[in-house]
């Protein structure tokens, strides 16, 4: 299967891995057997090489049911995962943006996970400063915040 | 610059992001601070299922949206309440429920909110009673929609009639409940249950996923209204996808409920049986012919009998097994079982049987 990056870059990939992507399986299924390249406007090149990685390593994994999302919890990333993970902030959003885009829910999961644990023992304002968020609170709307949700502090 | 992601762009994928936080509200809660649009994401996720969090003090919370007549009840009780407007309507976040949980948190919050400590076991009772209908009422009143109801009903817990008539107010609490959990003890006010039970049949469809638990044998007679309900409401699901029954004490009987799967044959994926003798009900199972994942556990092997060629996930654990039950498994598991889960003594025995 043929894709082309945002810039045009072209990739060969197996059509087993492709097919990690539901967006590019439903593709597949509905054009047949073809040599145009796919092209993937959303996508750019050092992105979509990451996606493949991820999904070439990943070929063989059992599908996974989109309804059931009652177990997510974010500490249970295994190790290539973890390692494939290590990226900037930046690459991280545009890997969550391209999983949503390609519709591909395990990576999907993995990269909001990842986000999920950035996030997790931060206070507000570390948040804040590592996602770049400006508080747009006044003062009054954050103390009544704090003050009606501050029984999550309860011990 | 933020990630559009952060800015409001992408509701859905922050919402990803923070449904991975749902067990964690202390850091939900931190998120709602960081921002406006921080708060209004995280927010309906930490009011999600608050009674699954080992906290209680959130129900003063939900206690600000009551009306006098209700605040008066309270108040006569001997409860210290402090009511004051609120910048969301918490109630209407609550997606999952335990009836359990309900009444453990209930109880420690009446404790903290006595002006006056009560010695009297039977008025505590009584009022954390009061406490679990007026909250039941609120969050069935101020549009919690429920995605999960766990019912395992504490002793001395009864359902005051206007329960009822509110659930029959508002249909939209259980128009998208997929998740249901039933557990039958003997000891409970059985009347109770069978009335909440026949409210439950006469609203549901949409459950994906039933477990039943038994934790005794039964007398007929006696529970027969409520199994009748139980047997509606398998029969009026669209398309149940998943059992599971731990019938606690191998029961002998079954009372039909399992036959009522009858109605589900086309939509069952899924099933799962626990402490289960063979009942000829389980048969019906073998016209399950979309059935690809079956586990058994500490139940009767001749529950193996009833697999299907189709199946692809099998789990036994321990099951009584002999070593003819194991070509047995594979033949009639055929070829698309991809995975086959068992515990260590048959797999020795398996083992050895494949080995010769």
């Amino acid at each position: 299967v043929k894709l082309t990056s945002s810039e045009g870059t072209e990739f060969i990939i197996d059509r087993k891995v492709a097919e990690k992507s539901v967006l590019l399986k439903n593709m597949l299924e509905d054009v047949g057997e073809s040599d145009m390249a796919i092209p993937l406007p959303n996508v750019t090149g050092p992105i979509l090489n990451k996606v493949i990685d991820y999904c070439t390593h990943h070929r063989d994994d059992p599908f996974v049911s989109q309804e059931d999302d009652s177990k997510k919890v974010s500490d249970d990333i295994d190790d290539w995962d973890a390692e494939f993970c290590k990226v900037d902030q930046g690459t991280l959003f545009e890997l969550i943006l391209s999983a949503n885009y390609l519709d591909i829910k395990p990576l999907l999961d993995l990269t909001c996970k990842t986000v999920a644990n950035m996030i997790k023992g931060k206070t507000p304002d570390e948040i804040r400063k590592t996602f770049n968020i400006t508080n747009d609170f006044t003062p009054e709307e954050e103390e009544h915040v704090r003050k009606e949700n501050e029984w999550c502090e309860e011990r | 610059m933020a990630s559009k992601i952060f800015m409001g762009d992408m509701p859905e994928l922050m919402e990803n992001i923070l449904n991975n936080l749902k067990n964690d509200p202390n850091s939900l809660y931190l998120c709602a601070l960081v921002s406006r649009h921080w708060c209004k994401m995280a927010i309906p996720i930490l009011w999600q299922n608050p009674f699954s969090y080992q906290k209680f003090l959130f129900i003063s919370e939900y206690f600000s949206s009551l009306d006098e007549d209700e605040i008066y009840i309270l108040k006569e009780y001997g409860i210290n309440l402090e009511i004051s407007r609120k910048l969301f309507n918490y109630a209407k976040f609550l997606k999952g429920l335990n009836l359990s949980d309900l009444e453990s948190k209930a109880s420690k919050w009446t404790i903290c909110n006595l002006v006056e400590p009560i010695s009297s076991k039977t008025y505590f009772d009584a009022l954390v009673n009061v406490v679990m209908n007026l909250l039941l009422k609120l969050l069935v009143e101020n549009g919690a929609v429920l995605h999960k109801l766990i019912l395992s009903f504490p002793n001395s817990f009864e359902f005051k009639p206007e329960i009822f008539y509110s659930i029959g107010r508002n249909e939209l609490l259980f128009s998208r409940l997929q998740h249901l959990t039933l557990s039958v003890i003997p000891e409970f006010n059985t009347k109770n249950y069978t009335i909440f039970l026949k409210v439950l049949a006469k609203y549901i469809t949409t459950i994906s996923s039933l477990d039943l638990v038994f934790y005794s044998d039964f007398d007929p007679g006696f529970f027969h209204s409520l199994f009748h309900s139980i047997i509606r409401i398998i029969k009026s699901q669209d398309q149940l996808k998943r059992f599971s029954l731990n019938g606690g004490y191998h029961p002998t009987e079954l009372y039909g409920i399992i036959s009522a799967l009858e109605c589900q044959q086309n939509s069952l994926q899924e099933v799962i049986l626990k402490r289960c003798a063979y009942n000829k009900e389980f048969e019906v199972l073998k016209n399950c012919k979309n059935l690809e994942t079956f586990r058994i556990f500490n139940s009767s092997s001749k529950l193996l009998n009833l697999l299907d060629c189709k199946i692809s996930t099998l789990e036994v654990v321990n099951c009584p097994i002999d070593v003819q039950t194991i070509p047995l498994i594979l033949e009639n598991s055929g070829l698309l079982l991809q995975r086959l889960v068992l515990n260590r003594k048959i797999l020795k025995i398996f083992m050895k049987y494949c080995f010769f």
